[in-house]
This record gives C-alpha cells, structure tokens and sequence, in this order.
C-alpha cells in the first residue's frame, strides 16, 4: 500500500474515532429550547355574559361570579368539555367569593355576605345571610372563620362554623376601600387602596391587632402570600413582593412591572400567576422573591379579571368572554434565578415538577430525555482518551520532528509558550466555571442568609428543604469545552518532549542577566535540578487531574447512596428521595459534579461526609494521625531489627545467618498480613493469654479530651495528678490497643527492609574502597560501620519518602482486622455504605502523597547520593 | 550419525517394534502385528488408547468403587454429566501433553556435532536454557518449590475427584452424630471441620486452590501481557510512543493500589452498571489485578529493551532487513526473559495475597470459594474454632511461601547475577 494511503486512512480513522467519540454527548440533548411547548395554552371557553368579578375552583368546578345572573358553576372537570350546570341568581354586583365545605361565600354590594350551599352543583341553595351596610368586598375563610373586607369598616371576622347563621366575633377598622385579603397560620393580609398591606394578627378572632403596614403608594387589588412574602398586585405597578421576615416592618422585595391594572393575583408552585387589565395573563417565577422574571405571558383578547390557578391549570375570569381554561406550564429559564443571571456556561434544566396535595405525590416532568449515567460515563471516558491521544501524537511529531527539533531553542520557547498558555488557558477556564458554579451557590446561600428566601421543596411539609435548586443538565457549553480543551492542551503542553534537563544556554539568556540578582535567578533557573523539580511538578499536575477523574468516574457509578441513606426509614416519598439527591448534589450530571468536587478540593474543602454529615477535612486528619501512630511505630521497629539483620547476612554471606535471615524475610514476605494478626490475636489477646486487647481501641470513656483546653489549664495549674490520671488512662488504653497492630505490621515490613539492606550492603562490600580500607588495615568494625554502612542507607531513606504513602495506604486490611479507627478502617466502610466524600478525599489525599513521595524520592536520591545524574 | 544416535538413545517401543520389523521380515500370517505397530506409530493409536483408558479408569471404574463423585458436579443435577466432561478434559490434556512431550523429543535432538576452526569436531556448547536447568537442578530449594508449585497445580486442577464433600452442600450439617453438624472439630471424617453452616472446611479449603490459581497465574499473566506489549513499545520506538506511555506508567504507578482496587472491585461487583454485576468474582479480581499491576514491569521492560536497542546485534539485525516485529519478538524479548519470568513468578505470589486482602475485607461473592473470605468468615467463630480461620490462612501462607521460593529459585537459575 502507498504510504500516504496508509496516513490518509489513518487520519481518516482518528477522525471517526473522534466523531464517534462524540455522538452519545450528542445524542443527550443539543437544543431544548426548540422541544419546549408554549407556556400558556388556551383549552375552552365557556361563554358567561355580563361582567365577571371573581372566579373559584373547588372540586373540578369553577364557581364564576358575574354581576348580572350570579354565581354561575361550571364543570370543568375535563378541561376539553366544560359546560354551565347550575347557576344561583343575586341581585346586585357580587365581588368575591370563597368555596369551603360545599357551602360558598359570597360577597356581595347589595347584602354583604351570602353563603350558599354547593352541595349539588346543579341546584344551588341559599343557606343565610349577613348583612354588611354598603356591602362587602371580598371573603377568605379558614378554620370556621369567614375574614370579610368592605369600604367602610375594613376587616370583619364571622364565625360561619353554622354557615346558615354567621355571627360577627371582631372587628379592624380600616378606612377605604379594603380590596382583599389572606390569612396564613393566623395572619391576615389585607390590602386596600389607599395604604397597601396591612399585616394583622388574627390570633384572637375577637380582637384583631395589627403588626405592621407595607404603603404601596397605589392601589392594591389583591394579595398572596407564599413563605415570608407577600405579593401584592394593584393598579400602575404590577406585581411587588413584600418581605415580611420581620413582619412589624415589611420592606419592599421587589417589583414587575405590568402596563394596565392588575385585578388577580394566585400563586401555585414557586409561580405567580397574574391577571391584568390591558394584556392578559402573566407568569412571574417568585423562585427568587429578589428577583421577580417572567415565565410565559399569554394575550387575552378581553379584560381578564380574576383567576384560579390549580394542577397545571389556570382559570381566568374574563369579562366580555366568559371563563377561559388555560393549561400553564411555567418556563424555567436562565433568568429566573435572579442574581444567578451569570450561569451561562451550563444550560439549565427545563424541567416541570408538580405537588398533587392529594395524593401527596411529587411529579417531576423532564422536558429532557434521560440519559443513562452509563453512556455519560462510556462517552466521557472515550472523549477524554481519543482527544487527549490525538492532541498527544499532533503536537508531538510536530515538536519532535523536522527543523524545530535541530534548534533546540526554538523548541525550547514554543514549548514553553504552549505549557505556559495552555496552563493560563486550563486555570482560567477552570476558574470561570468555578466561579459561575461557585457564585450561583454563594447567591443562594447569601440570599438565604440576608433575606430568609423562602426555600424551594417538592414536599411542602418537608422540615429539611434543599436550597441548591438549580440544575445543571446534559448540555455542555462553551465554558465547560473551554475548560476540557485547557486542560489537554496544558497535558500536551507538558508531554512534549522538549529536552528540559539541559541548562538552556541560549544567547538570550545569555544576555539578559549578567549582574546581581537576575544572574543569581538565571543560575538557580538554569540549575538542572530546578529545571528537574520544576517539570516533575508539572507533570504531577496532569497525573493528579487523570487519577481524580477515573477514581471520580468510578466512585460515582458504585451504586445509590441516596437509596442506602433512605433504607430503613418510614413513609419515604419520592419528594423525599428527590430533595436528598439534590442536597448531596448527585442530580447533576457527573462533570459537573466532577468540577465542584475538584474546585472545592483544590480549595481545600473535601466536601461533607453523606454518612455523618462532618466535614471530610475534620475527620480525615484524626484519622491520618491514627493510622500514621501505627505506621510510624512499625516502621522504627522494622529499620530497628531489619538494618543490623541485613548488614549481618551480609557479612556472613552464604552462612546459616544468611539462610535464616532470608527465611525469615521469605516468610514475612509469603505471610498475608491478616493471617498474622489472627494468629496474634488468638494467642496473645482475650482468646489466649489475654495480655493485649484486639479491637475496640479508643473506647475509654476519658472525663475530657487530653488534648483539650481544659485539660491542659489542669497541667498549668499544677493539678498534676489529676492530669496526668486524664492523660495516662487515654495514653494506656491507646497503646494497648497498638501493640498488636504495630507487631503485624513490622513483622510484614521487617522482610522488605532486611532483603534491601542486605542486597545493598553486599554491592557495596564489594567497592574498590572498601578494599582498599582493607589493605589499609582498617578492623573490619570499621570497615562495616564507618564506611560501609552509610552507603547502606541510601537506599534505605529513600524509602522514608515513599513511606508516608505507602503506609497510608497499605493500612486498610490491618485497621479492619484490629479495628483500629485509622484511615483505611474508615476508607473501608466507606466504601461499603457509598459515602462518596470521603472515599474521594481519601484517595486524593493519598494520591497526592504518593506523588509527592515519588518525587521527594528522587531529590532525596540526588541529594543523598552525588553520583547519581539527573 | 544415524546409527550412532539409534545405538546410543534409548528408543521407543514403537521405535524398536519398527527397526525390528524393517530388518527382519515378519511371515505373512503374522502381518497384522506389523499392521498394528504401524497403527501404534502412525495413527496415533497409543494416544487414542490411553485417553479411553484415563476416561475408563477415572470416569467409570472409580465412580463406581467408592469414590463419591455425587459433589463433583456441586451438587446440581448435571453432576454427573460435568464430571464426565472433567474427566475428558483431564485425559485431553494428559494426551496433550504427552503427545506435545513426544514431538518435542522427536524434533529436537541434543546432540549435535559442529565443526570447530581448527577442523575438529565437537560437541556444541549447551544452550542458554540447558545451563538455566543445570543451575536450577543443582539448588535443593528450587526443585522443592518446583514441586511445590506444580502439586499445587496439579491439585487444583484434580481436587474435584478426591474432595470427599460438596464445598457448598451443607450435608455435615445433618451428620452431627457421625462428627459433622455446625462448627464441628476437626476429626477423621471432616479433617478440616465443618464451617458455620455446616460446610465441610477440607473441601472447601481444596475447592478454594481453584480460585487462588486461578485468580493469581491470570493477572499475573494479564499484567504481564500488558506490561511486556507497552514496555516493549515504549523501549523501541521511543518519541511519543514513549511518553505516552511512560506517562500512563507514572500514572498507574501513582494509584494507591489497594486503595483502588477496593474501589475497582466494589465499582465492578456492586456498581451502578448493572451488566457489570454479572462477571464472576475471580474474572473481576483477575482484570482489576492486571489492570492495574503491570506499571513496574512496563518500566523494568522498557528500560531493559532500550539498552539492548543499542547493541550491535540488533543493529546487524536491522542491516540485514529485519522487521521492527522480528527485532522486537525475536532479538530483544528473550534477552530480557530472565526478569520478566522472575517478576512474573513473584507476582503470581502477590495476586494470590491480594485475592485473599481483597476477599478477607469482605469485598467477595458469597458465592465464591476463596480462602481470603473462608477467614473473613471464620473471624467470628475464632474463640471456639481457630481451625477456620487459620486453615485457610497456612493454606494462602503456603502457596504464596512456594511462589516466592520459586521466583528466588527462578532468579538465581536464569540470572545469577541478579541475586547479588
């Protein structure tokens, strides 16, 4: 085959490799915006002559208000067929209307208050009256009391606990036409003309008292209220939300601004649904009562006055029309999150969730398709290697072969140029999706803490809501490919393979310094172990990055710890299965999971434990400590008695020493650990001897902390003996409990070290100079120790740089048997109930000190040893 | 030469029946004897017979003289039909082996006469490999290991004709008058005990060698396919090749093993990705072993490989028109075979130790048999039956102690200059 066949179809073989590689992140979801229906549709229309004022749905029936026949009752059970079935006459206007228990409360100019029994929608009744001089406005009802507003008294409040015969318990005056009013957890909210809202308490149905006063400086319509905001809408504002945190001093959230009057006003599932005079109906997201933002607005062509708005459903009252049914379906866009405007990078989630309170069950509409985690993960992985292999073969034969690689200076800046740019290029697009992932999260956090925002939940009876609400969704966006592509070109930046170790003796920096500091600068940079140190640094960054995304991938498809933290517990809806995912943050698709994590990690916060809900940097200290008090011990004990073994089987080359020492090193090394220490724990502890105890180490109850304030204010106090009664019990107990461990674990180590010493002390006993002490007619103690022995140990301390990780990472099966309450006891468990933090902490934590013990490895190997080159 | 070589091996009966039959000429009612030696010879009939005698022998006649074979098949219905197939496979690979022992006898002869500079004849010098088993024939603790090794082998592939009891039936649990029910001491029927469930331990102690093998020749093996392939790679064709490699080999090296493969084994066994769970315990430790042990070994290969790149045959090599593949495979591995069978033999040790860490932390299949989750298990029970637990673990101690010895012994037989 020619060979440019052969390339051509190589590279054509990358390419779709590439674009394989890219189609199920394809497939996930590309466009949203164009599935997404209409907010607002229309469904019916029931014809209702005359002036319609107020409308109600109780029961799959709409109760329409009209000021010509009446109260009409519609049927609107199925939104698609929706007729007239019975209609109750008033003479004069009625204005509000409230359905409870069958019976409706009607408020009307003409008498003041009706009730009327519903029982049978077809034939209404009239069940008593309640005159009211001048009439009244509006009604609410709750809990038997009837809250009734008018223009000349202001609030009444009726007991209609006999609906036939409602009798007046107290009164508010208020002067002016009272519009409306709520009442929530005894509290009523009225609104009227001339102030705005009044805050009452309605505690003592006899004697009303007022809170506090909110002056809207317009006329108010009408009020809701949802958490700790009221909104109120009104005549040449619209919407405002009144924050009543502190109810004796309401203060103004925020306004939207809605050209005409704005007559209706209900609030159903973190929206606002309003009605108003000149264009029709409007949805208001009130997710941040901050910020208020549209969510879908639909034209009526006549006065829409009032509405309802229940189950997806709205039902407008529209005079000139009739009773128009909506179906609404709020659209969640970037903008409805307020001051979280900034998430631009990640296209956030359209999803729908309605709460039936009858059935108590939480519904969660995604307008995208669900993409199993498996194909995120499969596609991920395969991205990752393709682009990361592809950007690796271009830039190196590029770099390494042709004219740049006979001018090695040219290489030497490009390389330099790309390392330093890409690096730049990674941190800066890191740092932007940081920031935008860490900003909307500050937002929440901040706006909960200065206003108490209400918090979103699914289940309204939830006590443990979930404030991080926002989801991130399949869509990747430029941020997200800015901050993948740094990062490999920073890895391909760093794989080049430019001749780093050379001292650059280029006429440049030949030039630039010849004096004072800059040549102290120019030595030290041009120093091959900096040049050394300093790549090994950058190669560690990448090394770091790949390990924590494959450990990340695998710890995230282990299993659901959201259903293992549920187990067990009673009456689990799926609302609260929900609220939990979305708390542990395990909603949003793994890369983004992936760089909170990693930005959090990177700022030192581990994230919080899902098991115990202690942070992971509080824990896994103690935990270090513990295990590294075995580690530690067992290591002196093994240099201890490995060290003169070793330099002894050398010595006595091929004698009975040497074969028992290696026997003794073969059967450390063949002994599983575990085995061992079952073997020391049925002879030496509560099975045999009894003399050490197995498990349950730090179990004593101790009066206080040893390290602890209070103990040491005994120490400096002089009360010596008490002290040291606090001290001596905890230290006693605790290295009771290691003597065992720490025996094991030598006995495993003894072997390592003993066969390192010996092999070492043999090459060395084998040195010219070692020779030439002995003609010199050195003693052969000298020789050994004097000479000998330092050479030894070169080997030996660089094993101390590696010790740290391997030995907190070789802990885990010792911990368990012993119990001993260490890292890799805890790493264990934590594997076996999913707590995802702290199994990401912990291998971070090691990986770092592994890499770091490599590399100090090797410096120290220089620094020990000045034969050895870099 | 011919002659010589008839007269001084020691031939065959095949061979022997043949020479007679070519120098003295049979009568021709005695054709048939001819006829069947030329069967015996040619046809393969020997192998033939002896396979249906294994098969006879081991399948028919010792079933039916007392052996219970009832558990071969684990208790299920087809044991019967399973046990056949063992026993076929078993006779297979004994007729494989020999007939592999007989070409190799047959195709290779020892002897062989050079003619020197000097215009003598001499005998040629032995052949690396001859050396490497002189100096391992002369080493006691060598040949014990090798014993050893290859008991243990040959147990673990048999142990399903002499283990008395099913390892997974719990029929000793309804035999406590005769020694059995549950925690049972050891005793002559059950020499190991019976376990909590009533299990008996020798069984299970020889049904778990399977697994142990198993699970430690086949990541040995795996990490030594990946890492020879990568090392190779890397150690020839330098460049890119190289650094991509290396650094996968930095990354890899830079795992907390355990940690990971903890991690690796739970993300397989009891992850989301349900196809996953399907894989069989010993297959998943065997991958997550290789796959994430062969990083020393790739470094090691690498480096060997490139200081033999340099030397002047495999440039001779390569002026005569060797392909980089022949180079590779035929000039370089195996001059760097010696340590590589070295680190291989060790590492079977280590996956054997890791299998047991691995199961012992609870991280095992029930279902499986495997002596790291017999002690994980017997830890329980320690006060009152230490045998459950320490069983199994001489039982690891032991193996692992003879694949050490025989990477020791392998070391100083193929490269002595290696143990200094």
């Amino acid at each position: 085959m020619d060979k440019s066949v052969a390339i051509s179809l190589k590279i054509v073989g990358f390419a779709l490799i590439f674009i394989a590689a890219f189609v199920p992140l394809y497939g996930l979801d590309f466009d949203s915006t164009s599935a997404e229906p209409e907010p607002i549709v229309l469904e019916n229309t029931q014809i209702i002559v005359g002036n319609l004022t107020a409308v109600y749905y109780d029961g799959g029936f709409a109760y329409v208000l009209n000021s010509d026949s009446g109260l009409v009752i519609v049927n609107v059970t199925d939104a698609q067929t929706i007729d007239i079935i019975g209609i109750y006459s008033i003479t004069g206007s009625s204005n509000g209307i409230f359905v409870a228990d069958n019976v409706a409360y009607i408020a009307d100019t003409n008498t003041g208050l009706q009730t009327v029994d519903v029982t049978d929608p077809t034939t209404p009744t009239s069940l008593g009256t309640y005159s009211i001089a001048g009439g009244a406005n509006n009604v609410y009802v709750l809990n038997d009391y009837a809250y009734v507003v008018d223009s000349t008294i202001g609030l009444q409040i009726l007991d209609v606990s006999t609906p036939a015969t409602p009798s007046q318990e107290g009164t508010y005056s208020i002067s002016g036409d009272v519009n409306s009013v709520v009442v929530q957890e005894d509290v009523a909210y009225v609104v009227d003309s001339t102030v705005g809202l009044h805050v009452l308490n309605v505690s003592d149905p006899t004697d009303p008292t007022l809170i506090g006063t909110y002056e809207a400086g317009n006329p108010v319509y009408d009020v809701d209220v949802q958490g700790d905001y009221a909104y109120i809408v009104g005549a040449n504002f619209g919407l405002q939300s009144v924050n009543l945190t502190n109810p004796e001093v309401p203060i103004f959230g925020n306004q939207y601004d809605v050209s005409g009057d704005v007559k209706g006003i209900d609030i159903d599932n973190e929206h606002a649904y309003i009605t108003d005079s000149s264009y029709g109906l409007h949805i208001v997201s009130i997710i941040n009562p901050v910020v208020l933002q549209s969510a879908g607005s639909y034209n009526t062509s006549a006065e829409s006055v009032a509405l309802f708005v229940i189950d997806g459903y709205a039902y407008v009252a529209e005079s000139g029309t009739g009773l128009e049914v909506y179906s609404v379906r709020p659209r969640y866009n970037k903008d409805s999150f307020g001051n979280l405007v900034e998430i631009y990078s990640f296209s956030v989630d359209y999803r729908l969730i309605t709460y039936d309170s009858a059935d108590n069950i939480t519904q969660a509409r995604f307008l995208q398709a669900e993409t199993p985690s498996s194909i995120i993960i499969l596609a991920a992985a395969v991205w990752f290697t393709i682009l990361f292999a592809l950007m690796a073969i271009v830039l190196g034969q590029v770099f390494q072969s042709g004219e740049l690689k006979s001018r090695g200076i040219i290489a030497d800046i490009a390389g330099g140029i790309l390392l330093l740019t890409s690096l730049v290029a990674a941190i800066l697009a890191m740092n932007r999706s940081m920031i935008i992932a860490a900003g909307r999260y500050e937002a929440i956090i901040s706006g909960q803490d200065a206003i108490t925002f209400s918090p979103i939940t699914f289940n309204p009876n939830d006590s443990n809501p979930a404030f991080f609400n926002i989801a991130l969704t399949g869509t990747i966006e430029p941020g997200f490919y800015l901050f993948v592509i740094g990062i490999f070109v920073m890895l391909t930046g760093i794989f080049l393979p430019v001749d780093w170790q050379k001292p650059s003796d280029s006429t440049m920096t030949r030039r630039v310094g010849e004096t004072g500091v800059i040549k102290w600068i120019k030595n030290v940079a041009t120093l091959r172990l900096t040049t050394y140190i300093t790549r090994r640094l950058l190669t560690l960054i990448p090394l770091f990055i790949a390990i924590c995304v494959m450990t990340f991938v695998m710890v995230s498809g282990m299993g659901d710890p959201v259903t293992l933290l549920l187990l067990g517990k009673q009456r689990v809806t799926e609302a609260d299965r929900l609220n939990l995912t979305r708390k542990l943050g395990l909603d949003q698709p793994i890369y983004v999971q992936f760089v909170v994590w990693f930005y959090n990690l990177l700022h030192g916060d581990m994230g919080t434990s899902f098991q115990s809900g202690q942070s992971i940097n509080d824990m896994i200290g103690g935990l270090v400590w513990e295990t590294l008090k075995l580690q530690l011990a067992s290591f002196v004990f093994a240099l201890l008695i490995a060290i003169p073994l070793g330099i002894l089987a050398a010595k006595n080359q091929n004698s009975w020493i040497d074969s028992a020492a290696s026997a003794f090193a073969l059967l450390g090394l063949s002994m599983p650990i575990f085995v061992f220490g079952l073997l020391l724990i049925y002879i030496f502890s509560g099975y045999g001897l009894g003399w050490f105890p197995a498990a349950k180490a730090h179990r004593v109850p101790a009066p206080m902390p040893v390290f602890s304030d209070t103990n040491w204010s005994l120490f400096w106090s002089g009360n010596m003996s008490t002290w040291w009664a606090n001290v001596s019990e905890r230290l006693l107990d605790s290295m009771l409990h290691m003597v065992l461990p720490i025996i094991a674990l030598t006995f495993a180590s003894i072997a390592l070290y003993t066969r390192l010493v010996r092999s070492t002390m043999l090459e060395v006993l084998r040195q010219d100079y070692i020779l030439s002490a002995r003609a010199n007619g050195l003693s052969e103690r000298s020789i050994t120790w004097r000479h000998a022995f330092r050479n030894v140990l070169i080997p030996v301390v660089t094993y101390i740089g590696l010790f740290l990780a391997t030995a907190l990472a070789g802990a885990p099966i010792t911990e368990t048997l012993f119990t001993w309450p260490g890292l890799g006891f805890k790493y264990v468990s934590a594997v076996i109930l999913l707590d995802f933090p702290m199994i990401l902490g912990t291998t971070a934590l090691l990986t770092i000190l592994i890499l770091l013990g490599n590399l100090i490895t090797d410096i120290v190997y220089v620094a020990v040893d000045p034969r050895i080159e870099l | 030469m011919q002659r010589v070589a008839a007269e001084t091996t020691k031939l065959s009966f095949a061979e022997r029946l043949d020479e007679y039959l070519v120098e003295n000429r049979l009568p021709k009612s005695m054709s048939w004897v001819g006829k069947l030696a030329i069967l015996w010879k040619h046809y393969y009939l020997n192998y033939i017979v002896e396979f249906l005698g294994i098969v006879l022998v081991v399948g028919v006649i010792v079933p039916l003289f007392g052996v219970s074979v009832k558990n071969v098949g684990f208790g299920s219905a087809t044991g019967w039909y399973m046990y056949f197939i063992f026993v076929v496979v078993l006779a297979l690979i004994w007729v494989g082996a020999k007939f592999a022992w007989g070409y190799y006898k047959r195709t290779t002869s020892k002897k062989e006469v050079i003619i020197a500079k000097d215009g003598t004849l001499r005998e040629r010098s032995p052949s690396q490999w001859s050396l490497v088993w002189r100096r391992y024939s002369k080493n006691k603790v060598a040949i014990l290991s090798g014993v050893l090794v290859i008991g243990i082998t040959i147990l673990a592939i048999v142990y399903p004709i002499i283990m008395p009891f099913s390892p997974v039936m719990t029929e000793p649990l309804f035999d406590a008058w005769n020694g059995g029910g549950s925690l049972a001491n050891p005793n002559l029927k059950y020499p190991g005990g019976t376990d909590v469930l009533g299990r008996d331990e020798f069984s299970r102690l020889l049904a778990g060698s399977e697994v142990s093998l198993t699970v430690g020749v086949f990541s040995s093996i795996l990490a030594v396919l990946i890492g020879v392939t990568l090392g190779a790679l890397a150690g020839y064709y330098r460049g890119w090749t190289e650094e991509i490699i290396m650094r996968l080999t930095d990354m890899f090296l830079a795992l907390p093993f355990l940690v990971i493969a903890i991690l690796a084994v739970s993300f397989i066994r009891r992850g989301r990705l349900v196809f996953l769970r399907q894989i069989p315990q010993s297959i998943v430790i065997i991958v997550v072993l290789g796959v994430f042990g062969w990083a020393g070994l790739c470094r090691l290969v690498s480096a060997n490989t490139r200081q033999i790149y340099n030397l002047d045959y495999v440039n001779a090599a390569r002026v005569l028109g060797a392909s980089n593949r022949r180079i590779i495979l035929v000039h370089i591995l195996p001059n760097i075979l010696a340590p590589i069978i070295v680190i291989a033999t060790i590492s079977i040790a280590g996956g054997i130790l890791a299998e047991a860490g691995l199961t012992f932390l609870g991280l095992g299949s029930p279902t499986t048999i495997s002596w790291g989750q017999m002690v994980n298990d017997a830890q329980t029970v320690l006060k009152t039956n230490p045998e459950l637990a320490l069983l199994p673990g001489f039982a690891i101690f032991f193996v692992v102690l003879a694949f050490n010895l025989l990477g020791d012994a392998l070391r100083d037989a193929l490269d002595p200059r290696l143990r200094e």
